[in-house]
């Protein structure tokens, strides 16, 4: 009996110790679920953050990279196609910038991890992708479609909060640099081109296409001074034909710009084209363009594709006037590779001078305007995961204004966006 | 007798049990109650501070993208600051005899130094509206990253579009909006953001409207964050030195400014190259006593230490909200 009524005060204490365990368990449980949801969703922002952060680091490490190497004015500038990387869907370097010296020799390319002009240290990012230039696939001798890559730069810490003392890899970086100045610009006002300058234009020669973008911007001729970027131009009415597509633009991507500027003495002209490009479908307007200018003796149809094709296609081959994959370092030695060459002998009509009289005031061997594709992304220093990245793009215009520390001439970023990746 | 004994000691002994365990309960009672307002007040401050980064995380993707060309004839950017009821009427206010004052209480664009330590814009007030900033930027919407004309401002209206019965109105509440005209009519409208075509003096909030404005947003697809009480933005350009200036606002009475120049201008002008913005956000402690002070003032009275409700109110919401800051630096714009 007495055993009993023991067992029965010993229930009950443990009946309500045991009640009183499981509250304060469950009150633990929900306070320790609520932290771990506020600190996941707060790490998911720290992550995204720094990734943005990494991107702007990119994008201000390339824009260093530009002033230090392209500030001065002797410096000369044009895409790695002219050091021979072909017109291929598998050559993602193609369109990487290069800067030469006034001589001519090789200084860099403006593209994170570039080892050659072929290559990259580190893994590789496609910066110029499918949402740019569509498919690479399609790539051929009428479209220039081609990815554009880096390569990732890894960001070390000597130590983080979760490991005292040991190093790691926190986040990646990569950018690179795009020569604009080497493509067609769609608008170039007539008071800001180069005295005796003609208009820049696609030419009517190109797929069907290209030709609605080439409608486009000469059908809103009014529009254009309001356009504030290239891919804006997508939105030009053309009640004519069907409206444009992403792929119009897409298929433009890599010889039109919206509006290209240069330094000529103190000030910025507009229109100009650095002729250190080997896009075939860019001499081909040149070409066109020379056809359309007053007293001009045609190039015919035919003759004109062949002849682009030419100078496109041969750029990286040593000639008269410029070194085998190096840019030509002024016009005149331009002017002195087509006297030499069969495309325009000085016997036929037109010769290298007409071409240069008529196409002269418009070239350059340099160029001003830029476009840097950057791209940031943060890792976690447990597992090395990465946990969030983010894109971005700025267009870069060269001014007349010095820049400090005697880096030539300042580059400024006339325009900036966030991309996501259906962008790039 | 043993089995007397054994009854008055089970007596006692529940006597103390029940005593204990009242004395447990009591004490895990108020430690849970202490840890559960700990707990209600700190989460509380995180939703805030949540909302805030969701609001400024935004600001600074449009700002950083924010569109400069040097054309004088086009306003690029602007901020306004409404201080009174009746210019808020077009953009979708809806009022009450006791709410945010439109009075001096509410306006002090740059606070005093004190102790001869500048103010900072976490001090400042920006009237009745905030500050209602508009400008062109290529931020990355849903139709990918092209221009697109923007606006921010605060407006107290139901936090949704309809009602949630006819009984049984909307909630009224404060809110931070962003207005963001789709890519298309941004093209059509133009880049001036003080153009007409980005005007509408639609009082009705029920519906979207097709029209592009960057005057009365449209709840509940344009709400960024609700119970905002103020929002304001500081303008600044680099010295040669790279010192900041602030050139907006330019003094305590400066309520407006337009950028249309990216350099030589005077400053009212100049096209900004950083800029500090802020928000004042409510806690839910806040939200409540607001809300009770505003639609239902014949349940609180208010209390004799404050002449005016202007007063009031301000001293309730600086008791029951949290400024979130951030300094933002414009990266297109060309200078």
């Amino acid at each position: 009996m007495r055993r009993t009524r023991l067992d029965r005060s010993c229930g009950f204490a443990l009946l309500l110790t045991l009640a009183l365990l499981a509250l304060l368990v469950l009150a633990v449980v929900g306070l320790s679920t609520l932290v771990r949801v506020n600190s996941q969703v707060a790490s998911g922002g720290t992550f995204q953050m720094q990734a943005r952060q990494n991107a702007l680091l990119a994008l201000d490490l390339a824009f260093g990279e530009l002033q230090k190497h392209a500030g001065d004015d002797t410096r000369i500038t044009g895409t790695a196609g002219i050091a021979g990387v072909a017109n291929l869907a598998a050559n993602s370097t193609r369109h990487w910038c290069g800067v030469w010296r006034a001589d001519g020799t090789f200084v860099t390319w403006l593209a994170s991890g570039a080892i050659n002009a072929t290559s990259v240290a580190g893994d590789p990012i496609a910066l110029v992708a499918n949402g740019s230039v569509g498919s690479s696939s399609s790539t051929s001798a009428n479209v220039e479609k081609g990815q554009v890559i880096a390569g990732k730069i890894p960001l070390n810490v000597s130590e983080t909060v979760a490991a005292l003392g040991a190093g790691a890899t926190v986040g990646r970086i990569a950018y690179v640099v795009i020569d604009e100045g080497g493509k067609i610009s769609a608008f170039a006002p007539l008071a800001e081109r180069p005295i005796g300058s003609p208009a820049p234009f696609i030419s009517g020669l190109m797929l069907s296409n290209q030709a609605r973008l080439k409608t486009a911007i000469e059908g809103n001729a009014a529009k254009l001074p309001a356009i504030l970027s290239y891919e804006q131009l997508a939105l030009l009415p053309t009640p004519s034909l069907a409206q444009l597509t992403p792929s119009v633009l897409q298929d433009t991507f890599h010889y039109v710009t919206l509006s290209t500027r240069s330094v000529a003495g103190n000030q910025l002209v507009a229109g100009t084209i650095n002729l250190n490009t080997s896009s075939t479908l860019v001499w081909r307007c040149l070409l066109d363009l020379y056809n359309s200018t007053p007293g001009a003796l045609v190039i015919s149809t035919s003759a004109l594709t062949t002849k682009g094709n030419a100078i496109g296609n041969g750029f990286a081959a040593a000639t008269a006037g410029k070194s085998a994959n190096g840019p030509f370092t002024s016009v005149a030695n331009f002017e002195a590779y087509l006297n030499t060459s069969a495309l325009f002998p000085a016997t036929n009509s037109p010769n290298a001078s007409q071409i240069i009289t008529a196409l002269g005031p418009l070239l350059t061997v340099r160029s001003d305007t830029f476009r840097i594709r950057a791209y940031g992304e943060s890792l976690n220093p447990v597992d090395g995961r990465i946990e969030s990245g983010a894109f971005c793009e700025a267009i870069i215009q060269r001014t007349v204004a010095p820049a400090p520390n005697g880096l030539g001439r300042r580059f400024v970023v006339t325009y900036f966006r966030w991309l996501g990746p259906a962008d790039i | 007798m043993s089995s007397k004994r054994h009854r008055g000691f089970a007596l006692i002994e529940l006597l103390v049990a029940v005593t204990l365990t009242l004395g447990i309960a009591g004490v895990m009672l108020t430690v849970t109650i202490g840890t559960l307002d700990l707990w209600r007040r700190t989460q509380g401050n995180f939703s805030a501070a949540m909302q805030a980064k969701l609001a400024l995380d935004m600001m600074e993707r449009d700002l950083q993208a924010g569109i400069f060309r040097p054309d004088a004839a086009t306003t690029w950017l602007a901020v306004t600051v409404v201080n009174s009821s009746g210019g808020l009427i077009n953009q979708g206010w809806q009022m009450v005899p006791t709410m945010k004052p439109a009075s001096g209480e509410s306006l002090m664009l740059v606070a005093p130094s004190t102790n001869g330590r500048a103010a900072t814009i976490a001090q400042s007030r920006f009237g009745l509206s905030g500050a209602w900033l508009r400008l062109l930027t290529a931020n990355l919407e849903g139709e990918g990253s092209l221009p697109v004309a923007v606006s921010y401002q605060l407006a107290r209206r139901p936090v949704s579009g309809t009602n949630v019965s006819a009984t049984n109105p909307a909630e009224v509440r404060y809110a931070l909006f962003r207005s963001a005209v789709s890519t298309t009519n941004t093209f059509v409208s133009g880049n001036d953001v003080l153009s007409p075509n980005y005007g509408s003096n639609s009082e009705s909030f029920s519906t979207p409207r097709a029209s592009s404005t960057l005057t009365n947003p449209y709840s509940p697809g344009d709400t960024l964050i609700t119970n905002a009480v103020d929002f304001g933005v500081w303008l600044y350009v680099r010295e040669l030195n790279g010192e900041l200036r602030r050139i907006f606002p330019a003094d305590a009475n400066d309520l407006s400014h337009t950028a249309r120049d990216g350099g030589g201008a005077v400053d009212g002008l100049r096209y900004p190259e950083v800029a500090d913005v802020m928000v004042r956000i409510l806690t839910d402690e806040g939200v409540r006593l607001i809300s009770v002070m505003e639609n239902a003032p014949v349940l609180l009275a208010r209390p004799t230490t404050f002449a005016p409700d202007a007063g009031w109110w301000w001293s309730a919401v600086e008791a029951h909200s949290q400024v979130f800051v951030r300094r933002i630096e414009f990266r297109g714009g060309g200078r």
